[in-house]
């Protein structure tokens, strides 16, 4: 979709066009429903969160004022994730979901070995551990740049901060990652063992 | 200076965030390479983190995409079913929810409010703040007003008792009762009163002279005056205490028996009501005067409302 057209569509979505605001929502449901389901770690929370983004997005589109519309439609997902998360923090509940297949648990991996798939497995499951111990903030910047490949001037502008705030708390995300994945170095790469 | 300070510590700390992040990234520029590369030589073991960062961030790379499960598109039932559910307390309490901006607004407010009426409580008890007398002072216009009716109905008292032909002394005990209580609010004690019905019931022995001369005189005195004792002196000259009153009276007297003029009367009065009320400034100045119970009681209102407010918008938010 060029970007003349995804202007296009948001012109039309103000003016009450539900087509036209639904081609939107098929370009970017798969990057937001992941993102949410990355933060908020509940497929059915999930689906629930990333259906609310869209309809919230459609009631307020008024007030979009240019910018990356991805971002945009980011930033009202991290706030309802951060929002359920805090209300479920609040209750004392757990939403984490600890086995089920929802970080496609498998790292890809080109190799046929049945071993170092289980390996990698184990690894997926170090790694979505690890993330759990991060705070929203480091793990919604580590999420966007370092698993979903985005750039930082969309993730600062989806989170609502600063590019420089954005490589600080990916810094430290970074950091606490390594230090948490390091504890158990059988299950790492040659490479990242110290 | 430390803002100066601080900023150059955040650019500081950010400048070293993106060399570290760049360099992670493999697409440091040469003097993000510098950086970092010093930075190892300070300290041995990053070279061998950021190298483990490296293949953690290459690890995270190859994590499988996630498809959503199914469409997310909307219609217009959704958005109808979003707009019934949305209240219009929901809309407030959604500008204070947890990740806004505004969200500790109503505990900060508490706070502040609390801290003042504790200020304030701290301050009374010490004497490092008084109750202003224009508690008695409500407002400089309430007590105007009052003073003007007052004497207004003295002035009915006058013409009225005047056009008997005598002036009885119960007439008198009546403006010694509402002149002070009007003019100098509870703060009047009660010898002040006395002496103020004295010069009056001293005047009324007097009659024939006052039927002469001074009613027109009084009926000029007591309209003028309260103005200009509010415009000239403001609320807390106007709302002095018994001492004014007593001046006041003694002026009348004055004119009762000499037939001076108004004018010269009022002039008079004005100056020993400046007189009083600086003294009684002076009296006041060793603390700050204001209306400390008017102001706790509002700062604890404003306390409990904010704190109901804040409860309920995270209650209403939490459901």
């Amino acid at each position: 979709m060029t970007s003349f057209d995804e202007q296009r569509l948001i012109q039309l979505s103000r003016d009450g066009d539900y087509d036209a605001f639904n081609r939107l929502v098929v370009e970017y449901q798969d990057a937001i429903f992941a993102v949410v389901l990355r933060t908020v770690r509940n497929r059915a929370t999930a689906e629930d969160i990333t259906q609310d983004t869209f309809i919230s997005a459609f009631r307020k589109i008024s007030s979009y004022r240019g910018g990356i519309f991805r971002a945009w439609l980011f930033r009202i997902a991290k706030n309802a994730s951060l929002d359920y998360l805090r209300k479920v923090a609040r209750r004392g509940e757990s939403s984490i979901e600890k086995d089920i297949v929802y970080f496609s648990e498998i790292v890809e991996d080109d190799s046929q070995d049945p071993l170092a798939d289980a390996l990698n497995s184990e690894l997926a499951r170090l790694i979505v551990h690890c993330l759990d111990g991060l705070s929203e903030d480091h793990r919604f910047a580590m999420v966007m740049i370092d698993i979903e490949g985005y750039q930082y001037d969309e993730a600062a502008e989806s989170i609502g901060v600063s590019i420089g705030t954005v490589k600080s708390r990916l810094n430290r995300a970074r950091a606490r990652m390594r230090d948490c994945v390091q504890q158990q170095p059988e299950l790492l790469p040659a490479s990242m063992r110290l | 200076m430390v803002r100066k300070v601080i900023n150059r510590l955040i650019g500081r700390r950010y400048s070293i965030d993106e060399a570290i992040n760049a360099y992670v990234e493999e697409n440091a520029s040469q003097d993000e390479l510098n950086t970092v590369r010093q930075m190892m030589q300070n300290d041995p073991v990053l070279e061998k983190n950021l190298s483990t960062q490296q293949a953690l961030r290459d690890v995270l790379g190859r994590v499988d995409r996630i498809e959503s499960p199914r469409s997310f598109a909307i219609t217009p039932e959704m958005v109808a079913a979003a707009k019934r559910a949305e209240s219009g307390m929901t809309r407030v309490t959604e500008l204070f929810a947890p990740q806004r901006k505004l969200a500790l607004a109503p505990a900060i407010i508490a706070g502040i409010a609390a801290l003042s009426v504790a200020l304030l409580t701290i301050g009374d008890v010490s004497g490092l703040v008084e109750q202003s007398r224009a508690d008695s002072d409500e407002s400089a216009t309430t007590s105007s007003f009052a003073t003007e009716a007052t004497v207004a109905d003295t002035k009915l008292l006058f013409n009225a008792e005047m056009a008997d032909g005598a002036i009885e002394d119960e007439a008198f005990v009546d403006v010694a009762e509402s002149v002070p209580v009007t003019e100098s609010g509870r703060d009047v004690p009660p010898t002040a009163t006395a002496e103020l019905a004295e010069p009056l019931t001293k005047a009324s022995s007097d009659t024939s002279e006052i039927q002469s001369e001074p009613a027109p005189k009084m009926e000029i005195g007591a309209e003028s005056e309260p103005p200009a004792l509010a415009v000239g002196e403001g609320a807390p000259q106007l709302q002095s205490d018994a001492d004014d009153s007593m001046t006041i009276t003694m002026e009348l007297e004055e004119v009762g028996s000499d037939g001076a003029s108004a004018d010269a009367v009022i002039a008079e009065s004005m100056d020993g009501a400046e007189v009083a009320a600086d003294s009684h400034k002076q009296s006041s100045d060793d603390g700050i005067a204001i209306p400390v119970r008017e102001l706790q009681l509002a700062l604890a209102a404003l306390t409990v409302l904010s704190v109901i407010a804040w409860t309920g918008i995270r209650r209403i938010h939490s459901r």
